[in-house]
């Protein structure tokens, strides 16, 4: 239990980290995680309703499943705390798992399948980058899964070994901030959570890995999109190593804004694309740094791929030049970490995000983090990242 | 250790009132008001300027829109790379929201850069030439995300829907295409710039770390370029809200494996008793999870991922609108589900407990509304875009809690028709 107190604020929230995200799954049942997640407000043993509970004590509540965890959240008044408590407690001790339940959260699921990724542009870009990068480890399918009869075929007796397995104590993390004192919470947590008993462990989070990346991989995609667009991608450190944040700043600097280098050349200057960007996504295992360009009219994949590329060969080979350009976007995180922080419930999240890191203590010293970057470091990560034999790249064609 | 005390579910408390975080207001020239909400927040504010023109004033499609979204683009010698690499030198953010009445240029910095980043923006604000290379590099990105959009279901069951309930050439029924980006001229832009976008017309207001020093050298420099009063004029839709709608509107998408489905109807100035009846009746409706809609055709049924109902502001009063998306196969079975639950809330008082259940929940989320820095300042935003009483907040929770199940009723058969909402379906639509 991690727990941070804030008077400033009148709701309370109740955060639970369960240690279990797509990762986990077998491969021949993808996208159990994320329905699991729709199963876990069907009740339990002792509250019928779950959602109707915590609409009556005036709280709201969600979840979100990503490859690695399933995190849910509770957010209620002050003066109804120990609800969250008693709502959340229950379902980790003994949910509602029935066959009604089950299927109506399957179509649930699918409809939320097609609208995501059958009906929004480059809405299956997830399962080509993770189809190509891996071909072994349980990162080669999205959260969502590979295929809707993953979803269609989940049984009852699929989903009640996934709970006995998953959703134990030992495999949870439970973050709360609010005006709430120590003393308080730890009564509450004492009350509601600690009474429950189940055999199981901490996930070992063991996981297949592929094979060491040695040449570029290459994939053509036919898919709903306007025009069409290259993705590259490179894997890198995971969040707790070194050059995992280095990464993330480079992104910004590379591609955050409406004038860094990609928007300026790709998009402005030369009008090759209506829309060049980059990102690093962090994750725990490791993490993927994504290249894009959305091509404009009569301008070809090869062509972008190689303006892309040069792009972000000049802005590293313009070394110290950037530090101007650098200290923008280090001040500009910096005061974002701030923002972020304001949110009870982003707190709560992060809690126990880096208590699952095994690093709480890495929370007070992120901004210190960002403050003491510097240029050299994160040119020299980019350049030892960007390989051509670490690089994955997606031709993206809208369908006829 | 007895497990026998979950069985019962802990006491609940319900909120009825709370004291309503206070806003310090000030005034400049001409009795211009400005509004400053100060919280210890870690050494960050947030400041907007909201401009009393939008796209209601705008000649042709885009044009407000893009004058405001452009605004750091350059002027005066000085490029648009000058302009955004000193914001992100000062470690700020800012971002350019149009809407139909108004629009808001919003800044997030350190307190400490605050002065120096609101001294840039004024002059970027007031020097901003719509350089011909932005601007048309600006018509490239618009136009892609519009055809991004366009193949989307929710934008043609909403488009088709607001455009033959209003009509093409209404204010909330014309929609900006492909033409009218291509058609977009700079030097109309130019001319929306001059006549409506100056900081000298614009309200301030600020939140978070802002202490009495800051907030009077803020102050100072907002007085400094004063130019008028800022004066937000609201038109009238000018709409019947009971014409009566047979048919449903149908736009196939041929890649699409689902159907998005959308009801709509206009619902003019409201009184504020009334409206918090509305305000509850669509809670009971589709406004929020424990709902009918989410509970019968989601929960219940499985047909869809979300389905709901929200008015969004237009002018005068608001649209209402209920919306979700399903399963080919199954738009008019859903479509049929929520004719039905609203036949059924028109037909007999909702029960005591699913209303009390609505109530506490809109008064647990109107309550955490206020909380953090940031809340308190788009509260008072809301309330005057949506020219509430001085008092709407703090009367708020005590109007919603004397709310009859009757009153939902009469609520209901005066506004709930399913007939009096335009229908429409667009995807693969069976």
């Amino acid at each position: 239990m991690v727990h941070q107190q804030d008077s400033s604020v009148s709701n309370v929230v109740l955060n639970t980290l369960y240690n279990v995200g797509a990762r986990d799954e077998d491969s021949e049942r993808t996208g159990f995680a994320h329905l699991f997640e729709h199963l876990m407000f069907g009740g339990s043993l002792n509250v019928p309703s779950f959602d109707a509970a915590i609409e009556n004590a005036g709280g709201q509540n969600n979840a979100f499943t990503t490859n690695e965890i399933t995190n849910y959240y509770i957010s209620v008044p002050l003066e109804n705390v120990e609800t969250a408590f008693w709502l959340e407690s229950d379902r980790m001790m003994a949910l509602n798992i029935n066959s009604k339940s089950l299927s109506v959260q399957q179509g649930v699921v699918i409809e939320e399948f097609k609208q995501r990724c059958f009906n929004a542009p480059f809405g299956k870009l997830w399962h080509h980058i993770r189809e190509l990068l891996y071909t072994e480890s349980p990162y080669r399918w999205p959260t969502i899964g590979k295929e809707i009869s993953h979803v269609e075929n989940a049984t009852l007796s699929n989903v009640q070994s996934f709970y006995n397995q998953f959703y134990i104590p030992q495999n949870a993390i439970v973050s709360i901030v609010g005006d709430l004192s120590l003393e308080e919470t730890k009564s509450l947590c004492e009350k509601w959570f600690e009474p429950i008993k189940k055999d199981g462990h901490l996930n070992a989070n063991q996981y297949t890995v592929d094979v060491p990346q040695l040449e570029r991989r290459f994939l053509e995609a036919n898919d709903l999109s306007p025009n069409p667009a290259v993705f590259l991608v490179w894997k890198g450190p995971s969040y707790s190593e070194a050059g995992s944040l280095e990464l993330d700043i480079f992104a910004d600097l590379l591609g955050g804004s409406e004038v860094s280098d990609l928007q300026q050349v790709l998009v402005k200057e030369k009008q090759i694309c209506n829309a060049a960007e980059c990102f690093y996504l962090r994750g725990l295992n490791e993490g993927l740094f994504i290249l894009y360009g959305i091509l404009n009219d009569d301008v070809s994949h090869e062509m972008v791929e190689n303006e892309l590329l040069e792009t972000m060969k000049n802005f590293i080979s313009r070394g110290n030049e950037n530090q101007h350009v650098f200290e923008g976007i280090k001040n500009k995180a910096y005061t974002n970490l701030l923002f972020d922080q304001i949110n009870p419930m982003n707190r709560a999240q992060k809690l126990a995000y880096f208590e699952n890191l095994g690093n709480l203590e890495g929370i007070n010293s992120e901004a210190e983090l960002v403050k003491n970057l510097n240029l050299n470091d994160i040119l020299s990560t980019a350049k030892n990242t960007f390989l051509s034999s670490n690089m994955s790249v997606i031709y993206y064609s809208p369908i006829q | 250790m007895s497990q026998d005390f979950r069985n019962i579910a802990p006491k609940t408390r319900t909120i009825k009132s709370f004291p309503v975080p206070q806003i310090q207001e000030s005034s400049i020239a001409e009795g211009q008001r400005h509004f400053i909400s100060h919280t210890e927040s870690l050494g960050v504010v947030k400041i907007q300027l909201w401009f009393p023109h939008g796209i209601s004033e705008q000649p042709a499609s885009f044009v407000g829109s893009t004058a405001y979204e452009l605004l750091t683009s350059g002027g005066n010698g000085k490029t648009e790379k000058e302009i955004i690499d000193y914001i992100d030198h000062l470690g700020a953010n800012v971002q350019l929201d149009c809407e139909l009445y108004g629009a808001t240029a919003t800044v997030r910095c350190s307190k400490d850069s605050a002065i120096k980043v609101m001294k840039w923006i004024y002059e970027t604000i007031i020097s901003c030439e719509y350089p011909e290379r932005e601007f048309e590099n600006y018509k490239l990105i618009k136009r892609a995300s519009i055809e991004r959009k366009m193949q989307t279901p929710q934008y043609w069951s909403g488009r088709m829907a607001t455009e033959n309930y209003y009509g093409k050439d209404h204010l909330l029924g014309k929609h900006g295409t492909l033409e009218s980006v291509d058609q977009l001229s700079r030097a109309e832009v130019i001319a929306f710039h001059t006549k409506h976008i100056h900081p000298g017309k614009s309200m301030l207001l600020v939140a978070g770390d802002c202490d009495e020093q800051l907030a009077k050298d803020l102050l100072s420099i907002h007085q400094s370029y004063f130019q008028e009063r800022f004066d937000l004029k609201i038109g009238d839709a000018n709409i019947d809200s009971n014409r009566q709608f047979s048919d449903i509107l149908k736009h196939e998408l041929p890649n699409s494996t689902q159907v998005s489905l959308q009801l709509i109807k206009h619902i003019g100035n409201l009184p504020e008793n009334d409206l918090h009846k509305f305000t509850l009746l669509n809670m009971v409706l589709g406004g929020y999870f424990g709902s009918r809609l989410m509970q019968e055709i989601r929960e219940e049924k499985g047909l869809t991922y979300g389905i709901g109902s929200y008015f969004r502001p237009a002018m005068d009063g608001r649209t209402w609108i209920i919306s979700g998306e399903m399963n080919s196969e199954n738009g008019q079975l859903a479509l049929d589900c929520v004719v039905e639950i609203m036949n059924q809330l028109r037909s007999q008082p909702v029960e005591s407990e699913e209303l009390e259940k609505a109530k506490r929940y809109y008064s647990g989320q109107f309550r955490s509304g206020f909380d953090g820095p940031f809340s308190a300042a788009s509260k008072i935003q809301q309330k005057i875009m949506r020219n509430n009483s001085d008092t709407f907040f703090e009367t708020t929770l005590e109007h919603i809690w004397n709310i009859t199940p009757e009153q939902i009723l009469l609520v209901a058969q005066n506004y709930l028709d399913p007939n009096s909402f335009i229908k429409s379906m667009a995807g693969k639509v069976k």
